[in-house]
């Protein structure tokens, strides 16, 4: 049974307010991350109790399926459609950006996670290119930090030589899940 | 007082309560993970990708925005007093990917990002959202700050770089490079 993370953060502000409401001074939160191409370590992911519930309305939606079907073998999380009876943790929708440089981007936000794909770019990949950039999204809700390394999928630039998990994403993911 | 009004006082005066108390929430910290497409490490890759190329100083922040899409900018009101490449000129405003969002008590941080300071100069490689109103500063362009101006040591590079600037696959045309009167772009950029 999922325990909803939005649950926790609705309870998580309610507290809050509460102290804030007694006078007390909470910290805020400070930011975890770190630069670009370097190793990075573990990160807030998408996950809940093993399993990532998503709704999409992205067009490209196959190359999605795609790639939920190179993580899901691994075994440990399912990265499963949202049903009725779940909560849902991540959304992965379409924008159109010409002013900014990325291909698509994975961000955690009160309720549920999102990823952002920007066909300004992805209209110009090829069917593999866009998969791979989804499942490096996807990387990124299971936890998965950036590698300086261009032969691993979680390499932080689209011009990495790979376009699904390879040893180096598969040994973090084990090490993270088990 | 009758005693539905005062219900009603008090309803009125609970509510302002929890507004008031909303906004000393604390940000909870949202940090993005991109994938670029393009490559800015250098100036000549910098300056092939951006509409314009400029020195200006900072002079306040503003509240964080979100576009149509949803999502948060950091918009900044910088005075140009050089342009290296492009149009911008005069008070216009840039902006950083991310923020604080005041109503819904996210501060989205991208991963590596240099957040401007008021105050300051810097050298600005940037794309011009029109519609936005704002020039767009990517979450991988580290600004160079430049305490002289134009007559900096860093400008001198960047000088250069604007007459060779270096092409990638993946860079595609501007909403200025497409537009049919890119000065009409720039006129909803400007400030006031």
């Amino acid at each position: 049974m999922t325990f909803p993370r939005a649950q926790k953060r609705i309870g998580k502000v309610l507290a809050v307010l509460g102290l804030a409401a007694a006078g007390i001074v909470v910290p805020a939160t400070q930011a975890l991350a770190i630069d670009g191409c370097s190793n990075e370590g573990l990160k807030s992911g998408s996950v809940d109790d093993h399993e990532i519930r998503y709704t999409q309305s992205t067009r490209y939606s196959r190359e999605f399926f795609q790639a939920r079907d190179q993580w899901n073998p691994l075994g440990r999380v399912k990265i499963a459609a949202d049903t009725g009876s779940t909560i849902n943790d991540l959304h992965v929708s379409d924008v159109n950006k010409s002013t900014v440089t990325w291909s698509g981007r994975w961000e955690a936000s009160a309720g549920q996670d999102d990823i952002y794909l920007n066909g300004h770019f992805l209209a110009g990949y090829t069917y593999p290119e866009v998969r791979g950039v989804i499942s490096h999204e996807l990387g990124h809700a299971l936890r998965l930090g950036h590698f300086d390394n261009r032969n691993a999928l979680m390499h932080c630039s689209d011009n990495r030589n790979v376009t699904g998990p390879q040893t180096a994403d598969v040994n973090k993911y084990h090490s993270i899940w088990g | 007082m009758s005693m539905a009004k005062k219900l009603s006082a008090i309803g009125v005066v609970a509510a302002a309560v929890a507004v008031g108390a909303w906004f000393t929430v604390p940000y909870e910290t949202s940090v993005v993970h991109a994938t670029y497409a393009v490559d800015l490490d250098t100036p000549e890759l910098a300056a092939g990708w951006a509409d314009d190329v400029f020195i200006a100083a900072v002079d306040s922040q503003e509240s964080a925005e979100r576009d149509a899409d949803g999502l948060l900018y950091t918009p900044f009101r910088v005075t140009v007093t050089s342009t290296l490449q492009g149009k911008a000129g005069g008070d216009i405003r840039v902006v950083q990917e991310g923020g604080d969002d005041p109503v819904s008590r996210e501060r989205v941080v991208f991963d590596g990002a240099t957040a401007l300071e008021p105050g300051k100069t810097y050298l600005f490689a940037t794309r011009l959202s029109g519609p936005d109103g704002w020039h767009v500063l990517p979450s991988n362009f580290t600004p160079v700050e430049v305490p002289g101006g134009a007559t900096d040591p860093a400008v001198s590079r960047w000088t250069s770089a604007v007459t060779s600037p270096k092409s990638q696959d993946t860079v595609h045309p501007s909403d200025v490079e497409k537009a049919s009167d890119p000065a009409a772009l720039y006129r909803q950029a400007e400030v006031g």
